[in-house]
Parts: C-alpha cells; structure tokens; sequence
C-alpha cells in the first residue's frame, strides 16, 4: 500500500492542491468496486469548498492502470467539461461516466479519477479516487457469438437430417425396384421402347436404369 | 454528514411521452443528516405537463451509508434544448449545527426534447418498407417456380404431354 501511494505522488505531478476543498465520490451502480467491462460506469463526486474564495470546477478525467504500476497507463477516458462555480463554503455534487472497454480482460485494474478546478489565478488537479477495482464480464442479455454458434448448430442438424433424408427412400427405392425386376414380367413402356435416347441428356432415368437391368438379364 | 445529490433524468426526453426525473440523495457521510430539503423548479413550467410524483423533497434525518428518492414524471409539451439547473439542496450536517450546508445536484446542463416525429423516425420498425420487401421476395421466387410447374405438369421429357 505504501508504494502505491507513492507511485500516485508521481503520477499527480501538478500543481499542490489547496487544503481548502474536500471531496467524496461514490459509485451508485457499483458500490462493490466491480464494474462489467462495455457498460457505463458512472461516479458521483462531491466537492466541497472551504477556501475563502468561490473556485471553478473545469474537468474530470479517469484513466485506467496497471493494478501494480499505476504509472502504466492502460485507457484514458474522455475528459467531463464542467464548468461550474463553487460559492465559498458550498458543496457541489458532479455526475462523470465513462464506459471500460468491452474487450477488457475481467481482472484487477487500477482506477484514477481526478478532478481540476482553478480559483482564478492557479489551476489544480487533485486525484481522489485512487484504487484497484475490478472489471467482471460483459454482461449482454443477447449475445451474438452465441447466436451464431446456435445458428451453426442448426446448420450442422439440418445439413445432416437432409443428408439422411436424401439418403433413406433412394435406398428403398433401389431395393423396390430390384425386387419388382426379378419377380414380375415386365411390361414395356413408351419410355423404355426409346433405346435411341441413351447416352444422350434425353434419355431419362428410367430408361438407363431399364438397360442396366436388360445388361443384367443378359 | 456528506450528502451527494443528483437529478437523473434515465430515459431520452420525447415529446408527448413520460418522462422520469429521479432525485437521488445518498449519504456518503459517517453521520447521519438533518432537516434535508430541496426544491426543483426545472419542470414546473408550462413547457412540462405535470403527471405524476414531486418536485420537491423534505425528509427529517438520512441514515449514513442511504440513499433517498423522490420521483417526478412530466410529459414534455414542446420539442428544443432546455437548460437545467443545479437544483440546490440545503441540510444539516449534525443535529445540533445551526449552519444549513447548501449543496447542488449533478446534473446535464442541457436537455434536448425530441420531437415526436424524430422519435417514430429513429425508432419505427419500418413495417410498410419490409412488407414491400417481402411482397417484391415473393415476386421474384414465384414467377420461376410457376414457369418450373408449368412445365413439370405439362412436359415430360422435354416432350409435351399429349392429353
């Protein structure tokens, strides 16, 4: 805990901020720390002005680190435009979201949100949230690499239903047919009679199928 | 007692639809608050039909580590850019101080109404433009299939059948 405050001294390498302002935070949708990676994070800030002069709020950034080395930088986050006026002696409640990319490995991560205000002459950056925090899973009600891999499944179901399917009655079919050859006398029909379309794209199935039977009789 | 205030408006306003405004009080203080007050007058205007809920909120004492709310629901009249306020919430920090600490809400500085019209736009689920779609689908595919019958039922072999 040490080296990280430290490492924070380091990386807060502004102007001193005045002891004059206080500040609180919270997090109204997280308040455990664990944040799903592609959804908006929003924290409420509370900035309180003691100094004996009204003080400007200007910004509000959040950057995300290594959880060890807070001096790595893994995303910055866009910056808040504020703007506001602090009277002296009042308090001021700012709303910042950002959103941790959705392709974040769910693990430990180092968060730093800070703030920048100025009292007209100087401007300061004071970090006040300064802390490991937790990225968890997206969460998606529909998810669209399951939905594909469903619809691959599918595929791969109806691929082979129509396969076997396409496969049974040929069978039969072959089966029936044979049977009907070697039991009944055949009796000659047009389509069979025309001896002069084979091998040709004319010649239909029936009529090879009747020459392959006539080669067997042979 | 820390308090942090914020007006939360959750959905996109629209015109001629319900629209939300939460008020949130959460305090983030290891004491309890007293006498919390506040009043909103974001909405009380004749842009806003006023629907359901309050735009104004007083409780006696906040719990640390709680959080209060008071909803307010308003039906905007009129498309455009309205600007908010900060709505400003005054409490005690403990029971016995004299002094009200005065504290402003988080809030957008603007909110844009979107006209009803834009809304149908950006959110219709187009249902003529598929049901022509569908029709035009179903054009392409049948006249085919009618020629393919026409000639199953008519033509063997390549022949005309002879009735």
């Amino acid at each position: 805990d040490d080296v990280e405050i430290t490492t924070e001294d380091e990386v807060v390498a502004q102007a001193t901020p005045t002891s004059d302002v206080s500040f609180s935070y919270i997090f109204p949708d997280n308040p455990d720390k664990n944040f799903a990676a592609g959804s908006v994070v929003e924290v409420l800030v509370g900035f309180t002005n003691n100094a004996d002069k009204a003080l400007n709020i200007t910004h509000i950034f959040a950057s995300l680190n290594h959880p060890q080395d807070f001096s790595v930088f893994i995303q910055n986050y866009t910056r808040g435009d504020f703007g506001i006026a602090v009277e002296k002696g009042h308090h001021a409640t700012l709303a910042y979201r950002f959103v941790p990319s959705e392709y974040l490995e769910p693990r430990e991560f180092g968060l730093l949100i800070s703030l920048e205000y100025q009292d007209g002459a100087q401007n300061f950056t004071q970090t006040f949230f300064n802390s490991t925090i937790n990225i968890t899973e997206k969460e998606t009600s529909f998810d669209m690499d399951s939905f594909f891999l469903i619809l691959l499944g599918l595929g791969f179901v109806g691929g082979i239903g129509y396969i076997v399917y396409g496969k049974m009655p040929k069978q039969k079919k072959a089966r029936v047919t044979s049977k009907v050859n070697k039991n009944f006398v055949r009796v000659e029909t047009e389509d069979e009679t025309a001896e002069w379309l084979s091998g040709t794209s004319a010649a239909s199935t029936k009529v090879k199928s009747v020459q392959k039977v006539v080669k067997k009789n042979k | 007692a820390e308090l942090l205030f914020h007006k939360k408006i959750v959905e996109g306003p629209v015109v001629g639809k319900e629209l939300p405004i939460q008020f949130i009080i959460y305090n983030v203080g290891s004491e309890s608050a007293y006498d919390i007050s506040f009043i909103d007058n974001d909405f009380s205007n004749a842009e806003f039909e006023f629907v359901s809920g309050s735009s104004e909120g007083k409780w006696e004492t906040l719990a640390p580590n709680s959080q209060i709310q008071t909803n307010l629901t308003v039906i905007p009249k009129k498309s455009g850019i309205y600007s908010l306020t900060s709505t400003v919430l005054n409490y005690r920090k403990t029971q016995t101080s004299s002094e009200f600490t005065v504290s402003s809400a988080a809030s957008y500085s603007g909110m844009y109404v979107e006209s009803q019209s834009d809304y149908d736009k950006r959110t219709s689920l187009l249902v003529k433009e598929w049901i022509t779609f569908f029709i035009l689908c179903a054009g392409a595919i049948a006249l085919p299939y009618s020629i393919s019958t026409y000639y199953k039922k008519n033509y063997e072999n390549g022949i005309k059948k002879q009735n």
